[in-house]
């Protein structure tokens, strides 16, 4: 059972925001959806089966940990709008 | 001169070779139509002028001898691809001011063979949902009934597909986001092997379910435009490096002697010509055989988990630092929050909110861990279908297209649409669709195969 405690916190942890309303129906919604996915899925069957979380299996390539790309800071910062000569800028943090 | 966006690709290529007419014409005639049916709202950004640039280029380089696999193909793009220097969206606000220094390897693939960019196709936000109507750009209206929607989240490709607004159109798929559009607008696709095309620049959903593919008017189309897209990526971990087949050289519509598996749990609903290709097939030398998949009712349960939760971290990334659109606030953590609130959709919200459960510690080992077990059983259904058959054949969606009015209300879950592909998407095996509602799914790595059987089943009338 789901309740809107955990919404709330979920909601939190992805930087989103409900209202007390919202959080009520989508713990409510979730609830029922949690139980069709008990009654459906989860079942003995499973037991002893080995996860397969990507359809890829065995060992993803991995490349030599050296720099071979980069320092054109202007294309990287392009796409913000918020940006001073090369560096991202956020809200000031510290007073 | 005859309406040139009546022509299949095939022949838009076959017309080009012969000097009939030339890309500029043939792109024109293209961008003449999508303004005409502006109202269809298949598109999200049109590219006029990089499109009619891109035809002069193209004509340059025939006109040397230099000419590519697709050379002076125009073609449309889902919102979903990175292309450098366009907008691209996602169909969502957060993106709305996001123009990409780099272009998805796919799209780099099209245009080094000479394919050219009509524009930017709508998709549902972030490619959740099945009927475009969670794009933040509008809904796109099915060119057949504009009272219904074209399904999705490929629904501005498939309906600029249908409607002649381009020869052919990139598409993504993590649960039946390419199959089932392609089945609403009566067009033709496929969702290839996972790892065949690479994600990268691809705007990412769910990563081990995204699969980019192909929507045509034919399986033939389709074909030629999926060998030019496919192909090796270092910049993808999970692109698969294995050469690749030139698809197009295997349709040669000889079904003779080969075993075609129907799967009991897929013919609950069965579109109007079924019993007429299920005899064709006969007629042509094939073998019927019943197959059961066990699995198929629990791939919505696997789909749903893993999606959410591998949305909830993959959309992370949209906090207004980097790219995308931001909403002030007091404090970075303030920032973060009023910019996503503000930048992201009901649909997206809500799928990001309950994926954080199946991540958190009891969401995890409750749900997740099982889900990717239960994934496991659905993909062995069909490595033991394939011991006994070459390929699948079944109905493409459960359903017809609903209306517009139905998607805004929630009437048609993705639970139903995608009944029939999910679990082929889960497996990451290949399937091809036909525009009379049929799809084929082959064992993986044999798209060729898939495709084959689905240009015969194309000739079921």
């Amino acid at each position: 059972m789901i309740d809107k405690t955990i919404i709330h916190e979920m909601a939190n942890w992805v930087r989103l925001r409900l209202t007390p309303e919202e959080e009520e129906s989508m713990a409510k919604e979730f609830s029922e959806t949690l139980k069709w996915i008990n009654d459906e899925m989860i079942t003995k069957e499973l037991e002893g089966v080995k996860p397969m979380p990507s359809v890829i299996e065995g060992t993803i390539p991995s490349f030599e940990d050296k720099v071979t790309d980069g320092n054109y800071p202007e294309t990287v910062t392009s796409c913000s709008e918020h940006t001073v000569d090369g560096f991202f800028t956020v809200p000031k943090m510290v007073e | 001169m005859t309406d040139l966006t009546k022509l299949t690709l095939t022949e838009a290529l076959s017309g080009l070779e012969k000097k009939e007419f030339t890309s500029v014409e043939l792109t024109q005639s293209y961008l003449d139509k999508m303004k005409e049916l502006r109202r269809l709202n298949a598109f999200i950004t049109e590219t006029p002028e990089i499109a009619l640039q891109m035809a002069a280029e193209s004509d340059k380089r025939r006109a040397e001898g230099k000419a590519g696999k697709l050379e002076g193909i125009p073609m449309a793009v889902k919102d979903l691809y990175c292309t450098k220097g366009v907008l691209t969206t996602g169909a969502s606000k957060i993106l709305s001011n996001f123009v990409p220094p780099y272009s998805a390897t796919t799209c780099a693939h099209l245009w080094k063979e000479g394919a050219v960019l009509l524009g930017k196709t709508n998709t549902d936000e972030f490619a959740m949902g099945s009927s475009t109507i969670t794009s933040y750009y509008g809904v796109t209206h099915n060119p057949h009934d504009e009272t219904r929607v074209p399904g999705g989240s490929s629904g501005g490709s498939a309906a600029a597909v249908a409607a002649h607004l381009c020869a052919a159109a990139t598409a993504t798929e993590t649960g039946g986001s390419i199959r089932q559009p392609a089945a609403f607008c009566k067009t033709a696709g496929i969702k290839p092997t996972y790892g065949r095309c690479s994600r990268f620049g691809i705007l990412a959903y769910s990563s081990s379910l995204d699969h980019p593919g192909v929507i045509a008017r034919t399986i033939e189309d389709v074909a030629k435009v999926l060998e030019v897209m496919a192909g090796h990526d270092e910049f993808d971990s999970t692109s698969l490096n294995m050469p690749v087949p030139e698809f197009s050289k295997m349709l040669d519509k000889n079904i003779k002697g080969m075993k075609i598996g129907i799967p009991k749990e897929y013919t609950e609903m069965v579109p109007e010509i079924w019993d007429r290709a299920l005899a064709f097939v006969k007629e042509q030398g094939a073998e019927l055989v019943e197959i059961s998949l066990p699995h198929t009712e629990q791939a919505a349960s696997v789909y749903y988990i893993t999606t959410m939760a591998e949305a909830s971290s993959n959309l992370a990334r949209y906090d207004g630092v980097r790219f995308g659109t931001r909403v002030d606030g007091k404090s970075l953590d303030e920032m973060y929050m009023e910019t996503r609130m503000d930048g992201f959709g009901a649909e997206v919200r809500r799928r990001l909110i309950l994926g954080t459960y199946f991540l958190s510690a009891k969401g995890y080992f409750e749900y997740f861990v099982p889900a990717q077990k239960m994934r496991r059983l659905i993909a062995e259904d069909f490595d033991k279908a394939f011991e006994k058959v070459d390929v699948l054949m079944a109905p493409t969606v459960p359903i017809e297209p609903f209306t517009i009015e139905e998607a805004k209300c929630g009437a048609c879950a993705t639970k139903i649409n995608d009944t029939y592909s999910m679990p082929s998407a889960l497996a990451g095996i290949p399937a091809a669709c036909v525009p009379s509602g049929l799809q084929v799914i082959a064992p993986r790595y044999e798209e060729g195969l898939a495709l084959k059987v689905a240009q015969v089943l194309e000739m079921c009338k």
